[in-house]
């Protein structure tokens, strides 16, 4: 039921493009910065080996403890300076941004797939998979998500692995609802019936005319969950139940600093603020997709 | 109405029913706490032993009814730490008064501070206040809950030496655990609270109130902030599932002891019955305050009562 009539075809990608070119011409600054910051974020996690020298889990006590470059006893040998261990900061902190972006990039990978599917099928079929799936959700979604998280990482053990299908598992219901509700809408559209009415198969019909109508909305929410899946991430880190040490990530990294708080400022320091960049510039990035996408979803 | 309530209340049953199963599955994946109890070198009988002292060797689904049939009688189970079996309901009562006493002062924090703020923000809009307020509004809600404690000891504890960094005492201990809790629903609170004033600050009857020559301050605390409220209302379920959440990582943080730290430290032990008493009390606190939140909203908002 969208406003702006979405024409016969398929409105999906070619919307998003259309969409995001428009609203490019007139892209607020905060947002200009947010997507330059993005695009470093990304790039400096690939090439983090090529960036750094050292690497991020060799421990030369000698260094240990070493302040940042700019700061009194440091050395640009190590820019950020070393942790307790004597490990690089610098390349902890890239590495670390490797495993944080890729477990948030997975985990979104397959949650929102499921999800999708889950509520094409729920919002499309109805009945009694529908009420089911719907019944499934709720009780997801009334559950505090990283007390479960929590739980059910402890349950299966800390691995990157283990770590992105916990995510997973908290981010398709959310998706599964959105999906489900703007299907509801779209289905009653004439091109669906007109679909339906020529003889397209349901399966047809839900990936080539439902699919490409959700979309928009699925780019927006999927945006904007990014920030609380890298937030996720970084609390099971934090607390243990996430990616095992001794890899870097920026949640164990905050965790490592907190015992040597006294002495080392800077440990806690770099890898709290790289969450909350991150978690800042997926949170701007999706407040600004909705806005030039979905202007149904700003009422909300 | 009533029907609405009804059927808001089988929903939570339902959803606490759904709670039980999920934690009880979660928590029997976790490994055997046999394993933990006994010496490396145990032999095979005496690990078969504790499992059937524990009940371990009846097959799942008998577990679940047995111990859901416990919890209607009230029974949590018996901790299977250490050599006295306490019960997990008296371990639970005894550290949810910490927890709860760390929640209230942390809502408390957040309308104290994030109502006020929205308000001045909202009315001077675009002032250098309302800059801040975004500004503040944006990192909240992107910052790490644990990262903020732990930069708050870094300020507040070791270089200014001010506040404990740690432990349950009088006021002073728990400013720094509740501002950690509270940061990230102060933003949240600001944010909502200015946006609505400013809706409902451009709305008829808040024209009509000025033209009749009310005081400004009546005006925005009255009439703006009420009609603002209901928004910032709802919201407050969210807030206390961000306050539940945060509490195991705060306690942690700040050596709490109440039932966030309870749990964490249950993990480490696979004491499962304490591990589900602590899951299903804080679900149990969400639910019921997402159903008071709810039928509150309703209260106010007849187009749900009657819809």
């Amino acid at each position: 039921m969208s406003m702006h009539s979405a024409p016969v075809g398929m409105p999906g990608l070619s919307a998003i493009v259309r969409g995001v070119i428009r609203g490019t011409r007139e892209m607020p600054p905060t947002v200009l910065v947010c997507v330059f910051l993005l695009v470093t974020l990304v790039l400096s996690a690939m090439f983090a080996p090529l960036l750094v020298d050292h690497s991020p889990t060799y421990q030369d006590l000698i260094r240990r403890m070493q302040p940042p470059a700019w700061v009194e006893g440091g050395s640009a040998d190590y820019l950020l300076g070393t942790d307790g261990l004597g490990r690089d900061m610098l390349s902890r902190l890239l590495y670390g941004g490797r495993i944080s972006l890729a477990v948030a990039g997975l985990a979104m990978l397959f949650g929102a797939s499921f999800g999708t599917l889950l509520g094409l099928w729920a919002g499309y079929f109805g009945g009694i998979v529908d009420a089911v799936v719907m019944r499934v959700v709720d009780v997801l979604l009334a559950l505090p998500t990283l007390l479960v998280a929590i739980v059910l990482a402890v349950a299966i053990g800390p691995s990157f692995w283990n770590v992105v299908f916990v995510v997973s598992f908290l981010l398709w219901p959310k998706i599964t609802r959105q999906i489900r509700g703007e299907v509801l809408a779209v289905k009653e559209q004439d091109y669906v019936k007109y679909a339906e009415g020529i003889g397209r198969s349901r399966l047809s019909v839900m990936l080539r005319h439902l699919l490409p109508n959700v979309t928009p909305s699925l780019v927006v929410v999927a945006t904007l969950e990014l920030g609380h899946v890298v937030l996720l991430e970084a609390s099971l880190s934090f607390i243990g139940a996430g990616i095992p040490p001794p890899n870097p990530s920026w949640g164990v990294m905050v965790d490592e600093g907190r015992a040597l708080l006294a002495t080392g400022w800077w440990l806690s320091l770099f890898p709290g603020l790289a969450i909350m960049v991150t978690v800042l510039i997926f949170n701007t990035l999706g407040d600004w997709l909705r806005d030039i996408l979905d202007p149904r979803l700003k009422l909300r | 109405m009533i029907r609405y309530i009804l059927e808001r209340l089988l929903q939570s049953i339902v959803s606490l029913i759904g709670v039980t199963i999920i934690v009880f599955a979660m928590v029997n994946l976790t490994g055997d706490p046999s394993l933990v109890m006994l010496p490396e070198d145990a032999t095979a009988e005496q690990i078969a032993m504790v499992r059937h002292e524990l009940g371990l060797d009846r097959p799942l689904v008998v577990r679940y009814l047995q111990y859901l049939g416990g919890l209607l009688q009230g029974d949590l189970g018996t901790s299977i730490r250490g050599l006295a079996s306490v019960p997990v309901g008296k371990i639970i009562a005894e550290r949810l008064p910490a927890t709860l006493e760390l929640g209230a002062a942390a809502v408390f924090l957040t309308f104290l501070v994030g109502i006020p703020l929205g308000v001045y923000a909202g009315y001077w809009k675009d002032s250098p206040l309302d800059k801040g307020a975004r500004i503040f509004a944006v990192l909240g809600q992107s910052a790490p809950p644990f990262w903020v404690g732990i930069i708050l000891i870094v300020i507040f504890s070791i270089h200014l030496g001010w506040l404990p960094a740690g432990g349950r005492g009088g006021l002073l201990h728990i400013i720094l655990p509740a501002s950690t809790m509270a940061w990230a629903s102060i933003a949240g609170v600001t944010r909502l609270v200015r946006s609505n004033l400013l809706e409902t600050l451009d709305t008829d009857y808040v024209r009509f109130c000025r033209i009749k020559g009310q005081s400004e301050t009546n005006v925005v605390w009255k009439h703006g902030l009420r009609n603002a409220g209901i928004p910032v209302m709802t919201f407050s379920a969210i807030i206390m599932a961000s306050l539940i959440t945060g509490s195991v990582i705060t306690e942690t943080i700040f050596t709490w002891p109440g039932l966030g730290k309870l749990l964490i430290d249950s993990i480490g032990f696979r004491d499962l019955p304490v591990i589900q008493g602590c899951i299903l009390v804080f679900a149990a606190v969400y639910l019921v305050l997402n159903l008071a939140v709810d039928l509150l909203y309703a209260y106010l908002n007849p187009r749900v009562r009657v819809g």
